[in-house]
């Protein structure tokens, strides 16, 4: 069979160069630690000796949106801090990934109130959520390593997160705008 | 009816905020320090009005991290309400569980065993230890010594390791139960402990020592930077280390003792020159001081139950019984239940310890039931950034660092 | 139970008509009106035997919204925590406020401290302290603005604030 050089060699050469640099990229993330609460102790924690974020390239920390490749919300965002978070995303530049850390960051954790927003991913686009209260610091890992992935294969930021979450499941997704009623807010010891 | 804001237009969001001009004084102008900058220890923003580099008037604006612990506490049990106190000072988690579960018990005026008091006094020392190895790594962190910071961190790590062994999280820990605690210490934990307070954190803090107490450009960055006096710091309601920098002779583990503060020997160091300086040297001699007690702790600890009597009526008696025979289901089920629980007085109290960073308290007001009425939650950090403009009125852009690093200010218990 | 020294000297200056002592296993709270609440606070301030309180260890207003006995008692307090670091003695004061007039008197002008616990205050039940010289919010965003969350008529979970704002997509950031 022949096949003329012309056709052939573009196609074989950016399949080639998009692997090599999805590889580079994996491999050099910056993050912008967006730590708000206990969450950011632990992402401490992981850049620190023992868990040494730095054998997966990503301990160069840039406090700056318009240096910063992966947007790491660790922590509440409270009410005061959304519109912060939303022009620090907005100022970064493509391509981004966002990895929400804990629980308070994906869906408000244990704070259920009237300040804390109830999952920065009805706000802005999140890639991996990393549940936990706080993570360990081995599931931060782990839900780098999934980012990893993502960013290897060079996927868009805003296609289906990898494992940790499934909208096509057999149970109906929870629409976001649903406000538990105070009835159903349960007060111990105040039997209605 | 809340209105919803207007349609987002992304350029006005995604450009910054311009500089404002003083009309008073050209020369004057308006910096945004935060909330989203590294050496504001997460989500602090300070205005700050400046002359050239030097502070003329410093504004915090808060608020960024504000929960709704207070709010919160009135849909909880009190023994709920101790999974939440863990997200407030998040450098000392278990600290802020004994400060709750005191407030609560003197609250209901119950007397713990001597085993709980000396366990309690035991975790709430190594909670000072990471609170004030994390504070004094970072107070290095801001001046660019990155080293001392890792070797701080690298002995917090193994404090988590001993509270996982204790009560199964390395971080939020939710130890402590009224009455009582979730869990005794295990078999080989206070050898644990003694290897590490032995072998591991003095060699520690030696080097870490090496690397900061005498290095002339931490000096260079420190002495002389932040100054309270004395009656400034009363005044403006300082507590804790930071308050002991400025020579106010007080510490709640001697003035009323709680726990078994009491029962062993150890000084309080108070230092004169209210400086970053002598805060730094308050933390890390009130560390030598932490190891001490835990070692007459060890030593002293009693036997017997960790949990005041079931017949009290406030403690969670532990799963084994509560699967293994029916008082122990009905005990369960009167301490558990929504409309059972405990009963607490009508009553108001406030209850205080002396966690890492100052006085930690709880006002309560009871009103019978198991669920509080109102919690106000008195936290160190928000009482001592009130004063920053004070600390640093006239010093220089760089120097704001070093001093809001010196007060060990916890976005947490200061928004909470 | 022993007796707290400085309850005779208030008893004295302003009467025990106007001092009402409530025990607590040791913890003594005088509710006075009101109307004296600065008098009262200057005179705990000055140096002297069992007075000298120097510092303001915390001040929280309180709404007695639904709390047994409510029906007699103004629906609001404020209380504050005073505490004396020569003599190692804490005291407590507390003012009532009904809903129809929640202006108190500032204490920032004996106590520094006192600035931001006032305004979180205000902001959180919506007392008035007058004298104060900073009255913005604090802690909340204007979002908030003529709503008090810490009074027991606002639920925990908030007015729909939490949820009022623009999510950015990436076609649109």
């Amino acid at each position: 069979m022949s096949v003329s050089a012309e056709t052939l060699l573009p196609d074989i050469l950016t399949t080639r160069l998009d692997v090599a640099v999805g590889w580079c990229r994996k491999y050099a993330i910056w993050p912008l630690p967006f730590a708000t609460a206990c969450c950011g102790i632990e992402f401490m924690g992981v850049a620190c000796s023992r868990y040494d974020i730095a054998r997966f390239g990503a301990e160069a920390m840039r406090f700056t949106p318009r240096q910063a490749d992966l947007l790491m919300v660790a922590g509440r965002i409270t009410t005061k801090m959304l519109p912060v978070l939303q022009r620090i995303y907005t100022q970064m530049a493509e391509p981004k990934w966002v990895i929400s850390m804990g629980a308070c960051a994906s869906t408000g954790g244990v704070f259920n109130t009237y300040s804390v927003v109830q999952g920065i991913d009805q706000f802005i686009p999140v890639d991996v959520y990393i549940p936990g209260c706080p993570p360990r610091p081995e599931q931060l890992i782990e839900g780098l390593m999934q980012l990893q992935e993502m960013v290897k294969s060079g996927r868009p930021s805003n296609a289906q997160p990898i494992g940790v979450r499934h909208t096509e499941s057999a149970c109906s997704p929870i629409p976001l705008t649903l406000k538990p009623k105070d009835s159903e807010l349960k007060t111990p010891g105040k039997m209605s | 009816m809340t209105q919803l804001k207007p349609e987002l237009n992304i350029e006005d969001i995604a450009k910054p905020a311009s500089l404002r001009q003083d009309e008073v004084h050209p020369d004057h102008w308006t910096l945004n320090f935060g909330p989203q900058h590294p050496a504001t220890h997460t989500t602090i923003h300070l205005v700050l009005t400046l002359d050239g580099e030097r502070v003329v008037h410093c504004d915090p604006n808060i608020g960024y991290l504000h929960s709704g612990f207070e709010k919160l506490a009135e849909h909880h049990t009190y023994d709920q309400y101790v999974t939440v106190t863990d997200r407030m000072n998040y450098l000392s988690p278990i600290a802020n569980n004994v400060a709750w579960h005191h407030a609560v018990e003197k609250l209901l005026n119950i007397e713990l065993t001597p085993r709980c008091k000396y366990m309690r006094t035991i975790v709430c020392e190594l909670a000072r230890i990471q609170d004030h190895l994390l504070c004094a790594g970072e107070l290095g962190l801001e001046t660019g010594a990155f080293t001392a910071f890792l070797y701080a961190f690298n002995q917090r790590e193994t404090i988590y390791d001993l509270l996982e062994a204790l009560c199964g999280a390395r971080f939020t820990t939710s130890w402590t139960r009224t009455g009582g605690a979730m869990s005794d210490a295990p078999d080989g934990w206070f050898d644990y402990l003694n290897r590490f307070l032995d072998e591991e954190l003095p060699v520690a803090c030696d080097e870490f020592n090496r690397l900061l107490i005498r290095n002339r450009i931490f000096l260079e960055r420190s002495v002389g930077i932040g100054v309270i006096t004395k009656e400034e710091a009363i005044n403006w309601g300082w507590s804790g280390p930071a308050a002991r920098g400025s020579g106010v002779r007080r510490d709640i583990r001697k003035d009323e003792p709680y726990l078994a503060y009491d029962e062993v020997d150890f000084k309080v160091p108070i230092a004169t020159a209210g400086d970053v300086f002598s805060r730094f040297q308050v933390r890390v001699a009130e560390l030598q001081e932490s190891i001490k007690i835990i070692k007459q702790c060890i030593k002293q600890m009693p036997g017997g139950p960790i949990d005041v009597a079931p017949d009290e009526r406030v403690a969670q008696i532990n799963k084994g019984e509560t699967y293994g025979s029916i008082e122990g289901l009905i005990h369960h089920f009167e301490t558990v239940m929504s409309n059972r629980g405990f009963v607490t007085p009508v009553a108001e109290s406030y209850g205080c310890i002396e966690a890492p960073n100052g006085e930690l308290g709880f006002l309560l007001v009871g009103d019978g039931t198991n669920v509080p009425w109102r919690c106000k939650t008195r936290g160190p950090s928000f009482i001592h950034l009130q004063s920053l403009n004070k600390l640093v009125c006239g010093h220089t852009l760089s120097e704001i660092v070093v001093s809001l690093a010196s007060l060990n200010v916890i976005a947490a218990e200061l928004d909470g | 139970m022993s007796d707290h020294p400085t309850v005779a000297l208030l008893n004295d200056k302003f009467g025990e008509q106007h001092c009402q002592r409530v025990d607590h296993h040791g913890q003594v709270t005088i509710t006075i009106p009101k109307s004296i609440l600065l008098e009262v606070l200057t005179f705990l301030y000055e140096d002297g035997k069992s007075k000298n309180y120097k510092q303001l260890s915390d001040l929280a207003g309180i709404d007695y919204k639904g709390y047994p006995g409510d029906k007699d008692r103004p629906r609001f307090a404020v209380r504050y925590q005073l505490l004396n670091i020569d003599e190692n003695i804490r005291i407590a004061i507390k003012v009532a406020c009904a809903k129809e007039d929640m202006t108190v008197a500032t204490a920032t002008t004996l106590y520094h401290g006192a600035g931001w616990m006032e305004r979180e205050a205000m902001e959180m039940f919506g007392f008035d302290f007058e004298g104060h010289q900073d009255k913005r919010k604090l802690l909340l965003n204007e979002l908030f603005d003529g709503k008090f969350p810490q009074r027991k008529t606002y639920p925990v979970t908030g007015e729909g604030e939490r949820d009022s704002f623009t999510p950015i997509t990436r076609e649109t950031s």
